[in-house]
């Protein structure tokens, strides 16, 4: 009597066509699967035609090659199934191509962050006026104040301006002017364009600091840090945004902040070249920052939870800590050589004066 | 099972059941969260797939799971076509923009921003219909595939249409508005040959709406009306420039009793809403149908308000990290309470013939809109 092996395994059949389940009697062999339905239907596939599926409370599903909708439930995970390639795998093409995509792909972001701000530097004075000064009239507009027009006081400004004039020149036309609105600050935006804000020159001890500040703006001019922001904004933050989602942003954000305060200390340190070049003395700055410090430890002083906050951020400002920009500059002083004052008194006090008339921003 | 032709309607076993583990989906989104970080965010849309494919494949219906089969790779081809056709021609025209207004064409501006707002809002409307397409064509059941029969455009006009209709009611519209919203989406998907259909009516809530609305402006009254008459003379050791109090144990306590007044009152408010809204999610569902198969939503309001405590308890005691358990909460929660009716006949249900869009749900990734 010639014996058949048995049916080594039970399943169901989805044939992609319909919902109805197909249950089956599987036999198995070396390199070919037979499927008997109950119905007397009887399928041989090859068995490289098979891939095994995702393990579910139903059980293994298997999956067919040439049949993208065709399923077959295994109530048991028997070896001949667990034996099957995954359903996933990848071809050795395949796998190569992903390979290689995952491998640039981290090189360009190790790149990035290793040496991202270097390049940026690099290309910044590719960015056209053209498409530069429109933003830095949009940053302007941005600041909501009117510009002082004191002919005088501008007259004023435009000698410092000139006195801390680097020996090639600016690196494009320069145009400083101050804004009048209370806050301590000042804003260079793309386009050569310097807000000067009154709240600085009121609250400044004399002319040298407004000077010393003036300088480290000038240096941003001079390394077109302003055209290497809008390159940031507008080239790689959106990428990384868009593509990298959340998580893509805090890491641009980290980013963002890291070279933003090597832009603060490059400008530092080349306005204290300015200075000595302008025979300006660069202690009054130095005593700027530290009373800058000394306001903000004031108002810390009041409130604790400000002090932990401000613990918290200094890894994140943008700006480095104000007794580190102070001690820098305090090092430099003994090698100022011999200063003269930034200003002359009549010219200090007509740029004190110089928001007694007030327009909109209009560039010169 | 004997022979081939298997309803779903057997009442023997549980039609709708979720099998997931919450350990094991936890271990699998904290990986996702370590490579989406090591790899700059380009993982996520990997790291939402594998969410997507393990709350389905948990998820069986008549004792077999569903299938996503969705991948990662065309995630990110959506989320880049999106950048190239939607974000940056949005960067040039804000920018546009902001230019126009440094020249003094400020209507020209506005014009362009009200444009721009009404375009995004359009998307949105066309992002969400997608999303659902994207993830139907990419869902399956005993090998047959769901899908959308449209792409969407159509749906975002209407979208646009009923967001008006929100705004013009002053909000009080919103029951109209989700109802038509959901019957529009659910009305162009199919499972394989059969027709997916919804007729949810607002009328079936708008009673449940108006109340809850009245109610919270009652309860909020007799909040503050508690608040003056039990210790109205107390209030003013808060008016500014008030004198410090004597004893400030004594206004630690007052400060406690008038949270425990605002607790109740805010806890009274949720369950108004909550009721309403667990009234329209069950007439969202039972008014949608697959075939021949309904649906039944049985969560009440204090189910639900157990449910958003129970997650905001989850992310508070794990600073937050909780947040990434939240798909696996949602999904299982709306399973928990979802029942079928009537039944599918599953030899007479066949494949269809939509093929599904070849790249992800770009656009309301764009929006960070997908609940899973």
């Amino acid at each position: 009597m010639p014996s058949t092996p048995p049916p080594s395994d039970r399943g169901v059949v989805y044939d992609g066509e319909t919902a109805r389940a197909h249950p089956v009697a599987l036999t198995v062999a070396a390199d070919w699967l037979d499927i008997a339905g109950e119905d007397g239907t009887d399928e041989r596939i090859g068995r490289d035609q098979l891939r095994r599926g995702v393990r579910t409370a139903a059980g293994v599903t298997v999956h067919r090659v040439d049949r993208p909708d065709w399923r077959l439930i295994v109530a048991a995970p028997a070896p001949w199934v667990t034996a099957l390639p995954g359903v996933g795998r990848l071809s050795p093409r395949a796998t190569r191509a992903y390979a290689a995509v995952t491998a640039a792909l981290v090189a360009v972001a190790a790149l990035a962050v290793v040496f991202g701000d270097d390049l940026l530097s690099l290309a910044a004075p590719l960015v056209p006026s053209r498409v530069a000064r429109p933003i830095g009239e949009a940053v302007i507009a941005s600041l909501d104040a009117p510009r002082c027009t004191g002919a005088a006081g501008q007259a004023a400004l435009d000698r410092l301006v000139d006195r801390l004039r680097p020996l090639g020149g600016f690196v494009e036309p320069v145009d400083a002017g101050v804004v009048d609105t209370p806050a301590v600050n000042a804003v260079t935006a793309p386009g050569g364009r310097i807000a000067i804000f009154r709240g600085l020159i009121d609250q400044a001890a004399g002319p040298n600091e407004v000077a010393g500040v003036l300088a480290h703006e000038l240096t941003h001019v001079a390394l077109r840090h302003p055209a290497k922001a809008v390159l940031r904004q507008l080239g790689v933050s959106i990428v990384v945004r868009a593509l990298g989602g959340d998580i893509g942003g805090a890491v641009d954000l980290a980013g963002l902040l890291h070279s933003s305060r090597r832009a603060e200390r490059d400008a530092d340190a080349g306005a204290l070249a300015t200075l000595r070049a302008a025979h300006v003395a660069p202690a009054p700055l130095a005593a700027f920052f530290d009373r800058m410090r000394r306001e903000e430890a004031a108002k810390a002083a009041d409130d604790p939870t400000r002090r932990v906050i401000d613990l918290a951020t200094s890894y994140t400002a943008t700006h480095p800590g104000e007794d580190e920009r102070a001690a820098a500059i305090r090092a430099a002083v003994p090698r100022q050589g011999t200063v003269t004052a930034a200003m002359s008194p009549a010219d200090w006090a007509a740029l004190r004066a110089i928001c007694r008339t007030t327009a909109p921003w209009r560039d010169r | 099972m004997p022979g081939g032709s298997v309803m779903i309607d057997d009442d023997t076993g549980q039609r709708l059941a979720f099998t997931g583990r919450w350990p094991a989906f936890l271990g699998m989104v904290v990986v996702n969260v370590l490579l989406t970080v090591v790899t700059l965010g380009i993982y996520r849309f990997w790291a939402k797939t594998r969410v997507r494919r393990y709350l389905w494949e948990n998820t069986l219906v008549g004792g077999e799971p569903l299938e996503y089969f969705g991948r990662g790779i065309e995630k990110l081809k959506g989320a880049f076509l999106v950048f190239l056709m939607l974000v940056l021609p949005l960067i040039v025209v804000t920018g546009v923009a902001a230019w126009l207004k440094t020249q003094g064409m400020i209507a020209a501006a506005l014009l362009v921003y009200v444009g721009l707002y009404v375009l995004l809002l359009y998307l949105f409307g066309v992002g969400s219909y997608r999303s659902q397409r994207y993830m139907l064509s990419r869902t399956a059941w005993r090998g047959i595939r769901a899908g959308m029969t449209t792409g969407g455009w159509g749906y975002g006009v209407r979208f646009l249409k009923l967001a008006l209709f929100h705004f013009i009611t002053f909000g009080f519209g919103a029951p109209f508005v989700a109802t038509k919203l959901w019957n529009a989406r659910m009305n162009d998907a199919v499972f394989g040959t059969a027709a997916v259909t919804a007729d949810a009516n607002w009328r079936a809530v708008y009673g449940r709406f108006l109340f809850a609305w009245f109610g919270a402006i009652v309860v909020y009254i007799v909040a503050i009306g508690a608040v003056f008459a039990s210790f109205g003379s107390q209030l003013a050791a808060f008016a500014p420039g008030a004198p410090p109090p004597a004893d400030p144990r004594a206004m630690i306590g007052i400060v406690l009793r008038l949270y425990l007044v605002f607790f109740v009152a805010g806890l009274a408010i949720a369950v108004l809403m909550l009721r309403y809204y667990a009234a329209l999610i069950a007439e969202l569902f039972g008014a949608t149908r697959v075939g021949g198969l309904g649906f039944i939503f049985t969560a009440r309001a204090g189910q639900f308000l157990a449910f958003m405590l129970g997650n905001l308890a989850i992310i508070a005691f794990t600073l937050g990290l909780g947040v990434l358990m939240m798909p696996y909460r949602v999904w299982s929660f709306y399973l928990r309470h979802l029942q079928t009716t009537g039944s599918l006949d599953t030899a007479a249900l066949g494949q269809t013939r939509l093929r599904g869009p070849s790249q992800g749900d770009g656009l309301v990734d764009a929006f960070d809109a997908a609940a899973f």
